[in-house]
């Protein structure tokens, strides 16, 4: 009787070590970085060039995820476009972006290089590439009631695995013919929940995406705030000039202040008459 | 000082008007032989130098365009006469877009009355000036934001929302030149007007 209860107590232990097993533990990270990306194995930093870039409003702008090395793992391909897609519509009210192309990532090889952007840019006929990388890691951990994984039932109603996932999506808008930054911005997120452990891939995958989409949230708006104050730097910046685009078109545009006005000349014009 | 004009049919200014909006309605295949090409100019289809200025992107930059026009127009039609307007358009309409050549040879297409609204506006300012001394000091705040406007469209800013596409710059140099005609024109077409009155006056008997 007494070994009969040490095989019961063994086989416990054996089976709810097993349960912890079952998932990852610790952090799975996926990651797209823009330097791994640009400047792919370089051990020595890349030589500064004295040089003007030269923007020709409207421009151009494209906008890609940086290509990734677990990102087959991570993110579909319809849901980053659906992402990228949130980033142009919150761009597409300015008059001097001339349009903005999503760029899937397939386009984009990894450690490409400027080499790689510059064929992109080409390609998609845009003069400046907005280049998001990203950086997801997700904590997986088991909290006390885990234990109750041994029931079976217990494995699909109890919420005994948590989940922590911290996102930052960084947006570094690029000119491609000088390759110089020209300003940047993050967005990031944290989304924590729980889950029972038949569940638990299915609601962490959900969190995961949930975590793109608050980063991208607080991103837009910095990524706007990061475009006015480089509007104003242009101004004092002698490394970067404003040109008009050859062969651009131009309109002799009154605007609705300039209306009122001519109705007060008029007006007033027309009243010292009589 | 000269006598006031009645308030009659601004028919230069009408003229302008009804054919920015007749021109509205066209088909864009007559847009496209109308308005201001750059390289079509200087292949010799000089008519665009005129019909550029009747040529609008769109219903509201016509309408906006066109009402302004005609409400300067008529002001200055008023003070200076219909000939003198009238001959300002005929001249005016050319130079413009000369001046645009010069001043912005990458520019390759243009459409908009608006150098013509300004030439209008100005001309008719300084001809109020002149006969209207009372209203000199809403003339300088007229004029003050004429150049405002202008001075921040060339700095690339707008001081009210142009109706103009997205990939269409605001010509700040249309505007620059079509003031300076306008200045042009109200200066002497004024002075003119003064000296042919005062000496019909003098001819009339009594």
């Amino acid at each position: 009787m007494k070994s009969i209860k040490l095989l019961f107590a063994i086989l416990v232990i054996l089976a709810t070590s097993g349960c912890a097993s079952w998932l990852p533990q610790g952090a799975v990270k996926q990651t797209g970085s823009v330097v791994d990306y640009l400047y792919p194995d370089s051990k020595s930093p890349p030589q500064m060039h004295e040089t003007v870039t030269y923007l020709r409003p409207p421009v151009r702008v494209g906008i890609a995820f940086v290509p990734g090395g677990n990102w087959s793992t991570g993110l579909p391909e319809a849901e980053k476009l659906k992402l990228l897609g949130r980033v142009k519509e919150s761009f597409a009210k300015y008059a001097y972006i001339g349009g903005i192309e999503v760029i899937p990532t397939q386009y984009l090889s990894p450690k490409g290089g400027f080499a790689n952007l510059g064929q992109v840019a080409r390609m998609f006929n845009v003069e400046v590439i907005a280049l998001l990388s990203y950086d997801q890691v997700q904590f997986n951990d088991s909290n006390a009631l885990s234990l109750l994984y041994w029931t079976i039932v217990g494995a699909y109603i109890i919420h005994g695995d948590q989940y922590d996932i911290h996102t930052m999506v960084d947006a570094s808008v690029f000119d491609v013919r000088s390759q110089k930054l020209l300003f940047r911005a993050p967005g990031t997120s944290e989304v924590k929940g729980g889950a029972s452990l038949s569940g638990f891939s299915e609601k962490s995958r959900v969190a995961r995406m949930d975590g793109y989409n608050k980063a991208v949230d607080q991103l837009i708006p910095q990524l706007q705030t990061e475009l006015e104050s480089f509007k104003e730097r242009i101004k004092t910046d002698a490394s970067i000039k404003v040109q008009d685009k050859p062969g651009y078109s131009g309109g002799g545009g009154l605007g609705l202040l300039t209306l009122l006005m001519a109705m007060l000349f008029a007006w007033v014009a027309y009243v010292q008459r009589t | 000082m000269c006598n006031a004009r009645s308030f009659g049919l601004p028919i230069a200014t009408a003229f302008v008007v009804i054919a920015c909006l007749a021109l509205l309605f066209a088909p864009e295949e007559v847009a496209g032989w109308l308005a201001f090409d750059c390289q079509a100019i200087l292949g010799g289809q000089v008519w665009r130098l005129w019909t550029g200025h009747f040529e609008h992107f769109s219903v509201q930059h016509a309408l906006v365009d066109t009402i302004v026009l005609f409400l300067a127009g008529a002001v200055a039609e008023r003070e200076l006469g219909t000939p003198r307007v009238g001959l300002a358009f005929l001249v005016g309409a050319p130079a413009i877009s000369l001046g645009l050549l010069i001043l912005a040879p990458e520019m390759s297409y243009y459409r908009g009355a608006s150098g013509l609204s300004m030439l209008a506006a100005v001309a008719g300012g300084i001809a109020l000036w002149r006969s209207r001394p009372g209203l000199r000091l809403f003339l300088v705040a007229c004029g003050s934001f004429l150049a405002l406007k202008v001075l921040l469209e060339i700095f690339g800013l707008s001081l009210d929302m142009a109706n103009l596409p997205k990939t269409v710059q605001v010509a700040w140099q249309v505007h620059f030149l079509g003031s300076a005609l306008g200045w042009i024109t109200g200066f002497y077409g004024q002075r003119q007007s003064c000296l042919e009155l005062n000496t019909a006056r003098h001819l009339l008997p009594g």
